[in-house]
Formats: structure tokens, sequence, C-alpha cells
């Protein structure tokens, strides 16, 4: 899209053949610029979320899963750990479509194996997670503080299963005979999608992690003290 | 064709409908002329605009209907013309938001001299407080609420021990006072509502709202929830009557504060059993009741329901039909009862054991059951009664009795007086019993519980 | 990347042989608009229906034994949800928008057929999951449309248990399917348009429905993700939205939560929702208009501006449906506002549609009156809510009949008359036959005057106070008797209008059993869709090659030119001018 002059243009007003190039497609497949608007949506419904969340951390019952020594996250080398297993994912996806530029078939699923296969660990790691607050007696309906932490990666951890379904696909296709070209969108719009949950996995572990103090403030930049 | 022609009739209809319908804002019983003033602003430019927009419409398409020797005008825009239309319509839109805007900031700035009261929301009733000698409401939380804490306020707050509480539908104004009705809610959303003062707001549970307004006329005005609140949403109404400061001052004087209400008198149960004695003659000497003699087991009722259904019989507000006529027996026993022992003699009553009676009807129980789900919820699935939604016990209650009563609120033999919160809301439920046959199945469900 | 022209490539659709295959798990977006728009009348019918009962209680009250007030709120509560999402929402953008994306816009297929076609089935299966809350324990749920908690997930509202859960998973399945599809128009409408499709020789039935889809996109996540966190309320205990309550004399287990971020939410999809369905309507009358009056649009570029700076605001004005919610009164002056300007944009377009007719030679034809139907329904129901938006007017008006009156003026009785003027237009394009006039016109005569008379009367009924989800008044005292027996005069109209439904269900089946084969492009329209080669278009829409388009889609009437129209596909060395005409006078050839 040229932005705002392309809706400037008197469309009732002749144009000679030949000077509208033929600019619908502009480059882009639309395979991404669905994946584009898919992020965007995902982002909203994370963004929305996150304003809840800001709130409700007002609230006199909210209780930070940081900020004192005895609470789950104030050290947090659980959620590190799997923070350093999506990172990896993220690289071995990156891998596999610097392997589709660089034409190497088995980089590709190599890539795309360890890619999925790590975010699967992710997912589990998340779940004995799960399992390890709720035996600290942290259950889901005990404080919104944990609600959130549950809703949140839960959703996260959806979206990524969402991504390995596709990444299952693209080593079906790939195992039936499709080229490395065939593939090439399919695996660049999967090595993006990780990226993206892996930014918004970072973001949740800092947002989740936070002390009352750090809420107070985040509240108030955003105005919703 | 005929199009253009129905258009032109229709704003027609329109225009005479407005100017001649009897259906109007209700009189204003408030300061809020100023929101009249800006809906007839509002009117008189929407007004303008629907009939030239439509007007128009109509001669255009009766002036440029088909015609096979004409062609179509070609003109893709005109900017001068859209442009006009935009500045004009921007006038318009900010004739209406300028008073509109200027009259908020009055509602949002509740004036100093405001009195307080606070109306209290709660499925499917209101309830009422007063500040007291203090002037300070005192702290109130859902959580407190309890069956002798009903309007939730946390003890320990003494700002609170004087707070006045009005446990009745009807709340009586001063005329001319602004007052701030602070508006709560211990269970789910409300909406505090009364046409002919304009404004409203909603009770949000969690949380205080406001609105103020200043009552100008005298009168007694309905108070409508104006926000869906469950099952029985349409059956939650009060009153407010306003009135001159003088009556408003005795009014206030009959309410308890939360001190008297928390404290209790000492309650002396053998002056009780003594004055429970000229009951038993119908009630039985367990407070079983008598069907034959149209008394109605007292064993499972609860005090508070049974001082009501007192007072009721007292002042003329249950047993007025003729065709009531148990009804009217116990006008005269009720009036006969010393108001210093009733206390007594309710307590007494409660510490009776709880005696069942045999159902007698017949009927469908399982279409009984189904009809009994509206009333579940307030007298309990197990038809046990709810103190706090002020449900009586039906459980265990002589059929008959529940028949007849069942019988008189739908022919308004019972609970038509005004004073009558829960005997009107009552009248509205059982209208959805329809007929006589789903009547004794109901009452042969209720019989199993 | 390199570039790939996705309209230049060879048609890489796989034909269908089956019946099944062809159907059923159809991939062609035609079929599937098909699949959504006979779902979407299906459980419109039932919703209807649902209105003449609710109807019938508050006309006639207690005058029926199989109504009680259970089952009225969870009436009112499945008429609104139905028609608002899954009736309106799904005829506009997953029937028109399927059906007419690719071929206006000029190519084969949606650019990921698989994934529309499971739109459709997670649509579908929406649906049934909705349908069948009315036979699950405790019947549908009867919060309102709304469903606010905490009252939704609480006892003492009918369908607090299985009715609400089952609400919110079909809702949460709808999104699914919605997100599905609308990444699909989006995808398709950018990244798909034919040779010499400028984004400004889009019709603008096109730009409604893209405007609307990405309202869709951005606005559905919310209701969402406040679907889930209710859920959660609902099922896990979490306090999201519920605060420590009383519940019908039980205490609860919930602490701190707060029921107004619940209506935040909700309404920051619920007043984008709004558009989602007008912007849709919008668009399509428009085209109609033009057609029938075989005049340009007035005002094109107005007309795209509008619906995108509608599109825009729409996402900051939610909070008017809440003036009176109890938050905080400061935003009341922001919404009032912001409100209020929505007005300008959106009263040119009214005035651009009449100024359309202006100097036309308007053909009377039935897509047309539905279209000047449409002005007159939607001048009115436009008109009443600068009331609602002006927040101190909103104070006595709010929760009373007068919002019922507003809403159906102009989300339900407006975009119906679109979608049927839409139905009478496209119906020949689809089938190949063209609806029965005579019985169009009765259809259109009752319809029009039927909701009018149910609609008008009842704006009234809300000036004087009467407030709405009421299953019966009871005694109160400010409303006469003369407003019972308006009421039962707005239900004999209700079962009027209802009836003339009948008549256009007769129609559809009359037509495709009796009416002959209509004229391809019965109306003459200039736009790229009723010149496919064959009529209905077959599967991948074109021929051997894909239109390129030459034009914008209302070359109607134009000065010189012998025929009345231009299509968009014809070049100008193929337009016939009069004799002796001067081309340039027009000042058509300058850019």
């Amino acid at each position: 899209m040229k932005g705002f002059s392309a809706l400037t243009e008197k469309p009732w007003l002749a144009m000679p053949d030949g000077s509208i190039a033929y600019d619908a497609s502009g480059g882009t497949p639309p395979a991404q610029i669905a994946l584009r608007f898919l992020l965007m949506v995902i982002s909203i419904a994370f963004v929305l979320i996150f304003v809840t969340f800001l709130t409700r951390s007002q609230y006199p019952d909210f209780q930070a899963l940081a900020g004192e020594p005895w609470l789950p996250f104030n050290q947090s080398p659980r959620l590190w750990a799997t923070t350093a297993v999506l990172v990896a994912a993220s690289a071995a996806m990156h891998w596999a479509w610097h392997s589709v530029k660089s034409q190497k078939p088995d980089g590709v699923m190599l890539g795309i194996s360890v890619g999925g296969f790590l975010a699967l660990v992710f997912i589990m790691a998340q779940w004995t997670t799960w399992i390890y607050l709720a035996n600290l007696g942290y259950g889901v309906s005990d404080n919104p503080a944990n609600s959130y932490f549950y809703l949140f990666t839960g959703l996260h951890a959806l979206h990524l299963f969402g991504g390995v379904l596709a990444v299952v696909r693209v080593f079906i296709r790939i195992g039936q005979g499709c080229s490395i070209d065939q593939v090439a969108v399919a695996v660049k719009a999967c090595t993006t999608y990780w990226h993206y949950l892996l930014a918004l996995w970072l973001v949740l572990f800092f947002l989740l992690t936070r002390t009352p103090e750090a809420y107070a403030l985040l509240a108030a930049a955003c105005g919703l003290g | 064709m005929y199009i253009a022609i129905v258009i032109v009739g229709l704003v027609a209809i329109t225009l005479i409908l407005h100017f001649a319908s009897p259906w109007w804002l209700t009189p204003l019983a408030s300061n809020w002329s100023s929101i009249d003033t800006t809906i007839e602003i509002s009117f008189w430019i929407t007004g303008a605009v629907f009939i030239a927009v439509n007007l128009f419409l109509a001669w255009t398409v009766w002036r440029y209907r088909h015609n096979k020797n004409r062609r179509s005008h070609y003109e893709p825009e005109n900017k001068k013309l859209e442009i006009w239309l935009t500045a004009l319509t921007t006038v318009g839109v900010v004739a209406m938001l300028t008073p509109g805007l200027i009259v908020w900031a009055k509602v949002v700035h509740v004036p100093d001299d405001a009195m307080e009261v606070e109306a209290i929301g709660q499925q499917w009733q209101w309830t009422f407080r007063f500040p007291g000698d203090d002037g300070v409401l005192g702290a109130a939380n859902a959580r407190f609420v309890s069956n002798d804490n009903r309007f939730g306020l946390d003890p320990s707050d003494p700002s609170g021990a004087d707070d006045i509480l009005v446990e009745h539908h009807r709340l009586h104004l001063p005329v001319d006072q602004p007052v701030k009705l602070v508006l709560r809610s211990n269970d789910v959303l409300h909406n505090f509502a009364v046409p002919q003062f304009r404004v409203k707001m909603d009770l949000v549970p969690g949380t205080q709202t406001y609105q103020w307004f200043t009552p100008t006329r005298e009168g007694t005005f309905d108070v409508l929830c104006e926000e869906l609140c469950g099952l029985a949403h349409y059956t939650m109404k009060g009153q407010v009557q306003v009135e001159p400061e003088q009556d408003f001052e005795t009014w206030l004087a009959t309410y308890p504060t939360f001190n008297d209400v928390q404290s209790g008198n000492g309650i002396d149960l053998a002056a009780g059993e003594a004055g429970y004695q000229s009951c038993a003659g119908c009630h039985g000497a367990n407070g079983q009741g008598n069907p034959a003699l149209n008394a109605p087991n007292l064993t499972r009722l609860e005090s508070r329901y049974m001082a009501r259904q007192l007072r009721h019989y007292r002042n003329n507000i249950r047993g007025t039909a003729r065709e009531d006529s148990p009804g009217q027996t116990m006008v005269a026993i009720a009036r006969g009862i010393d108001p210093n022992t009733e206390a007594d003699l309710l307590a007494y009553i409660e510490t009776l054991d709880a005696v069942d009676v045999d159902g007698t009807l017949v009927g469908d129980i399982a279409n009984g059951q189904r009809l009994y789900g509206a009333c579940a919820a307030c007298h309990g699935t197990g038809g046990e009664g709810k103190v706090l939604l002020s449900a009586p016990a039906l459980a265990g209650q002589s059929d008959l009795y529940l028949k007849r009563q069942l019988e008189h609120f739908s022919m308004g033999w019972r609970g038509k007086h005004p004073e009558d919160q829960f005997g009107t809301q009552m009248r509205l439920m059982t209208r959805t019993i329809h007929s006589p046959e789903r009547l004794r199945d109901l009452l042969a469900y209720i019989a199993t519980l | 990347m390199t570039h790939i022209a996705i309209a230049d490539q060879e048609p890489e659709l796989h034909h269908p042989r089956t019946f099944i295959g062809k159907y059923i798990w159809s991939q062609d977006h035609k079929v599937i608009a098909i699949q959504y728009a006979c779902t979407a009348i299906f459980v419109g019918l039932v919703a209807l229906m649902l209105s003449v009962v609710m109807r019938l209680q508050l006309g006639f009250p207690d005058q029926f034994d199989f109504i009680n007030p259970n089952m009225y709120l969870q009436f009112v509560t499945m008429h609104g949800m139905i028609m608002v999402i899954y009736l309106l929402t799904a005829l506009l953008l997953g029937g028109f928008g399927n059906y007419l994306i690719p071929l206006m816009v000029g190519t084969r297929d949606m650019v990921f057929p698989y994934l529309n076609m499971l739109s459709f089935w997670f649509y579908f299966l929406s649906v049934l999951v909705l349908l069948a809350s009315f036979f699950a324990p405790g019947g549908p749920t009867g919060a309102g449309w709304t469903l606010y908690p905490p009252q939704s997930i609480l006892e003492g509202t009918p369908g607090s248990g299985w009715g609400i859960v089952l609400m919110l998973a079909s809702l949460a399945i709808f999104i699914i399917a919605f997100t599905m599809g609308g990444l699909n128009y989006v995808s398709t409408i950018l990244q798909a348009r034919t040779r010499g499709m400028t984004l400004m020789r889009m019709p603008l039935t096109i730009w409604g429905i893209f405007t609307a889809t990405i309202l869709g996109l951005f606005a559905f996540p919310a209701l969402l993700v406040s679907a889930i966190m209710m859920l959660f309320d609902s099922v896990l205990g979490t306090s999201f939205f519920m605060p420590a309550i009383v519940s019908l004399g039980e205490a609860t287990d919930y602490e701190g939560g707060s029921p107004i971020l619940f209506q935040h939410l909700f309404w920051f999809f619920g007043h984008p929702e709004v558009y989602i369905v007008a912007l849709p309507a919008f668009g399509m009358v428009s085209d109609v208009l033009s057609v029938h009056a075989r005049k340009n649009i007035f005002g094109y570029r107005m007309m795209v501006w509008a619906i995108v700076i509608i599109g825009g605001l729409s996402f900051v004005v939610w909070a008017h449906h809440m003036y009176v919610s109890g938050m905080n009164p400061y935003f009341g002056f922001f919404f009032a506002t912001t409100t209020l300007i929505i007005a300008v944009p959106t009263a040119i377009k009214v005035y651009n549609w009449v100024l359309t007719l202006w100097q036309g030679n308007i053909h009377l034809t039935v897509p047309m009156l539905f279209a000047i139907g449409f002005i007159f329904t939607f001048t009115h129901g436009g008109l009443s809510g600068l009331f609602l938006g002006n927040v101190v007017i909103d104070l006595p008006l709010s929760d009373t009949f007068f919002v019922v009156a507003h809403f159906h003026m102009v989300m339900g009785v407006s975009p119906i008359m679109v979608l049927f003027a839409a139905i009478y237009h496209w119906f020949p394009l689809v089938t190949g036959k063209q609806l029965n006039t005579r019985l169009g016109m009765i259809h259109f005569w009752g319809t029009f005057l039927g909701t009018y008379a149910i609609y008008l009367p009842m704006h009234y009924i809300g000036f004087l106070g009467v407030p709405r989800r009421y299953y019966a008044l009871g005694d109160t005292s400010f409303i006469p008797d003369s407003a019972h027996a308006l009421n039962a005069n707005i239900t004999i109209a209700v079962i009027i209008v209802a009836l003339f439904q009948l008549i256009f269900i007769i129609n559809l089946f009359w037509t495709i059993k009796r009416e002959p084969k209509s004229r391809i492009n019965p109306w003459d329209a200039a736009s790229l869709e009723w010149h496919t080669p064959d009529v209905p278009p077959r599967h991948g829409n074109w021929g051997k090659e894909l239109p390129t388009v030459h034009r914008w889609a209302y070359d109607y009437s134009v000065p010189g030119v012998v025929d009345d129209f231009i299509p968009q596909h014809v070049p100008d060395s193929d337009v016939t001018y009069e004799p002796g005409y001067d081309r340039t006078a027009t000042g058509r050839e300058s850019t």
C-alpha cells in the first residue's frame, strides 16, 4: 500500500492503459499479510488482558508473586530455564529459515524439528511450573495474581501449540516430497511466529514477576491507577 | 412512485404522533429541568434534519423516477456542496453537544449541602441507610452480610453505629433538599431509577456509585431497578416519598440505628410462652397449625417474617379483603398482641421444634418441580426459605394454607397494598402459575420437599 | 522473496467431483457463502420466533401460560445474541463477504480456500453449541445479550450453569471462525486484486466489508478475552470480574474483582460490532442505489473516507454504552464528544446516498425500494442515536424502551433492509434467476411499514420511562393504560412483520422452482462481479484469463457514451461515443 496517497485518487478519471502497474501483491505473499494480521489480533487480545491485569493489580486483594523472599517468583530460576528453552526453539526455527534461503533441505528439516520439539518441551515445562505453583498452595482461584499467571501462560502455551501443529504440517509436506520453495512461505511464517511468541513470553515473564511497587508504577504510567 | 408518497406520509405520521401523543416524559419532580431542555434542543435539531432529509428524498424519488428519454446527470462529486453539508452538520452537532456537556458537568458535581443517603440493592429489594448524628455513613462490605447484619455494615467502624437502617422499600426525602444518593449493592448489578427525577445510576457490587438530585415536588414516586438483575428483576421496585422536612424527620425517627439492631433487647421466653397460649387454640400447642381452622404451621417460620405479617395485619395491609376471612380473624388478633412482648412471643415460637404438615393435594409432581424453578431462587431449592431475602419457608407448611395464599395473591386479596413490597412481588410471580391444575402440581411438589 | 503475482498464477483449484466435495466440504467461496447464508438465515428465523414469543408476553401479559419469567429472559438474551452475531455478522461478512469479495476484486477464490472452509465449519459448530444450550439443564443463559457478571454466572439468573458456559464456548468458537474468515477477506482484498483494480476503484461494498473485517479482527479479541476470563470465574472460581458478594442469601468465595472491567471489555468489542454490521450494509446499499439510479455514487472518495473514519472512531466511543454503569463519570465528557463526532461522517453518507438519487434516473425495483427504505429507517435510527450519545440525555433514556427502539432501528431494521436489498439485487447472479417481483413488492411494503409501526411508538414508550427487560410491568404509577394498549398494538405489528417474512421464504423457493432464467446482468450493473463468463459463476470464477480493470465500478450515464453504463473491464478503446462528442470536454481524460 502506498499509504494515503492511494486514497486520494479520483477513480472516475481515465488512466491510460499501462499507467497502473499491477499493484495488488506488492511483493508480499498473502500468507505474510495474513500472519501480520493474525499477530496483530493476538497482540490486541494480550494487550487487553494486560490492561485488565494492571487495573486489577491495584485492587487491595491482589498479592504479587514476587517482592518478598517467600514468594514463588521472587527468584525464578525455573522460569529462566524455560525461557532458555524457548530461545533455543526460536533459534532453531531461525536456522530453518536460514537454510531455506541457502537451499539446504537437511537444515530446514533439522531446524523445524528441533524448533517444534523445543516448543513442546517448553509447554511441558510450563505444565510443571503450574504443578509446582499449585503444590505451593498458589491455586488458580486463590488470588488474582495466580489467576492471571495461569491465564497468561495457558493462553501463551495454547498459541505455541497451534504453532506446533503448523510446523507438523510443514514437516509432513516436506516428507511428501515438497520442494524447499514450496514450503518457503510456511517456514518463514513459522519462524516469525516463533520469534513473536518468544517476545510475547519475555513480556509475560517480565510482567508476571514484578513486585507490588513495580505494578503500582506501571499502572500509574498507563493511567490505570 | 408510491414510495415517495409513503415517505411523506410517514414523516407526517411521525410528526403527528410526536405532537399529539399522550406518551411523553413523566412530569418532572426534581431539579433536572436542564436535562429536559437538552432533550428539547435535540428534538428541534434532529427533527429538522429528519424532515429535511426525508422530504428531499421523497421529492427526489418522485422527480427523478425512471424516464426512458432522460439520462442521469453525471457528477462524481461536488466539493463545495459536500463541505457545506459537513459544516452545517458540525454546527448542529455542536449545538446539541454543548448544552449536553454543560449539564453533565452539573450532574457530576454534587453540591456541598447535599444530604447523604445510601440506597442498597439486593436481589430483589431495596433498603436504605442514613448516616445518623455523625453525618458519616459507616464502612460496609458484602462480606459482613449475615442474618443479623443484613446491611453488611462493618461492626468495627464506629461511624456506622449511629447509622439509621431503613429496612423498607419506601424512602422518604424532604422536599427541596439536595440529596446525594450513595448506591451500593451486595450481590449483582442493579440500577436506581426514578423516571420523574430523570437521573439514574447502576449499583455495582464491590464499589460505590452515586447520583444526586433535589426533589422539587411532593408525592410518591416509583423506584425501578433498570439493570437486569436476574429472574425477578421486574419485581424489584421501591418508592420515594417526597414530603415536608417535618414529616420526614418524624418518619426517620421511627427507624433504629445499627447499634439498636445489634444490641437487641433481652428476650423473655417465659413471657413468650405465656403469650402463646392464646395462639395455641388455632395454631396448636406445638405450633403445627390446624388446616381445619385455616391456621398455618408456625414452627418453620422465622420471627422477622412473622413480625412483618403481624404488622401488616395491624396496619390494614393484610387481611383487609372481604374474601380473606381467616385474614380478617388475624387482624383482630394481631391488634390484641402487646407490642412490648411481641418479640418474646415470636422468639418463643422460633424455639418450637419444626413440624412438617403432610401434603393433601394430588398433582403432577414432575410438572410441579418445573414450576418451582422460579420459586427456588428466593425460597430455596429445598423450600427452606431465606432470611436475607425475606422469603419464608415453604417446606413443611400446610399445602391448603399455601394454596389459599397463592390464590389470594393472584386475585389481589393479599399483597395489593403498596406497603407490602414482597406481597406485590408475589402477586407478579403468582400470575405465572396460570391455572388451578398447575397450582396443584406446584403444591404437590412443595409437599415433597 | 521473489515477486509473486497471485492473480497471475494458474488456478490451483481442486475441482471436486463428488456431491459431498462440491456442496459440503467445499472450498469454493461461493458455496461457502451460500452455506453461511443458509445457516445464518435459519438461526435468524429461530431468533425471530423468540422475539415473537417475548412480544406476546409484553403485549398481552400473562395470557400465555407457556411463557414464564425465566423463559422470557432467556428468549430476550438469545434473540439479541443470535441476531447481532450469528445472523447479521455471519450473513454480512460470511455470506456476502465471501460471495462478493473474489468476484468484485477479480480473483478466482479467497487466498486460503481451505481456511475459508474451516471458517464455515467452525461457525456451524458455534451455532450447534449455541442451539445445544436450549436443551441443556437449566436452559440457555438469560443474562441479557451483554452477559454482564456477576449475575450471568450466579444462581437467580436463568441458565447460570450450563447455559452461560455453552454461550461463552459458542462465542469463542465463533470468534475463531471469524478470525479465519477475516484473515482471508483482508488478505484477498489487499493481495489478490486483479490488474487495474486499485484500492479506489473497488466498489463501496468491498470497502465496507474490508473495513468491517478489520474492525472485527481487532474487536473480537476483546470479546474472546472477556469470555475466557468469565469462563475462569464461572468454572474455576477465579475473581477477575467478581467482587465479594452475597448470592441469594449465601456468601460466596469471590473477592475483589470488578464487574465494570468486564463491561469495558465487552463494549470495546460491542461498539465496533455495531459498525461491523453497519459498514458492509453502508457499502452494499451504496452500490444498489447507484446501479438502480443509473448514476455513479455521489462523492465516492468522501464515502470511502467516511467508512474508514467511522471505522477508526468506533474504537474510541465504547463507553457511551456505560454512562450509567458507575464508571468514572468524567469519562462521560470524552465519550459523549467522540460519539457525537461520529455523527458527522455518518451524516455525510446519508447526504451522499440521497444526492446519488438526485438527478438520477430511478428504477423503483425491489432492491431499490429496500434501499430507499433503508435511507428512511437509518436516518430515523441515526438521529435517535444523537439523543443517547449525548450523555445527559442518556440518563433518563438508558435502559428504557427508547434504547430498544433506537438500536433496532439503526442496527436491526436498517441492516436488514440492506440485506434484503442485497439479496434481491444479487440473487440473479447467484442463481441466474430474478426473485419474483410481485412477491418482493408485498414483502417490501409489509416489512417497511410494519417495522416502522413497531419501532416508532416504541420510542415514546421509552420516553415515558418504561424499562426494558421487564417480564411484566405490574403496578407502576407513571405508566398509563394507554401505554399498555400501545404495547399490544406493537405486538400485533410484530406478528404481521413476522408473517411477511414467510412471503420472502416462499419467494425464494418459488423462484428457484418456477421462475425462468433471467437475463444475464439484469440490472445492467457495471461492477466486475456481473461480468463472469458464466452466470452463475463457476468454480474459479473467471475463464482462462483474469479480467483487467480499466475504470471504477460506477461508470453510469457517462456523457457522450452511447451505452448508459460501461462495465469495469471494458477498455476505453472499446467504448462507443456519440458521433462528434468532444471527449476532453468532461475532463475525464486528465489524471
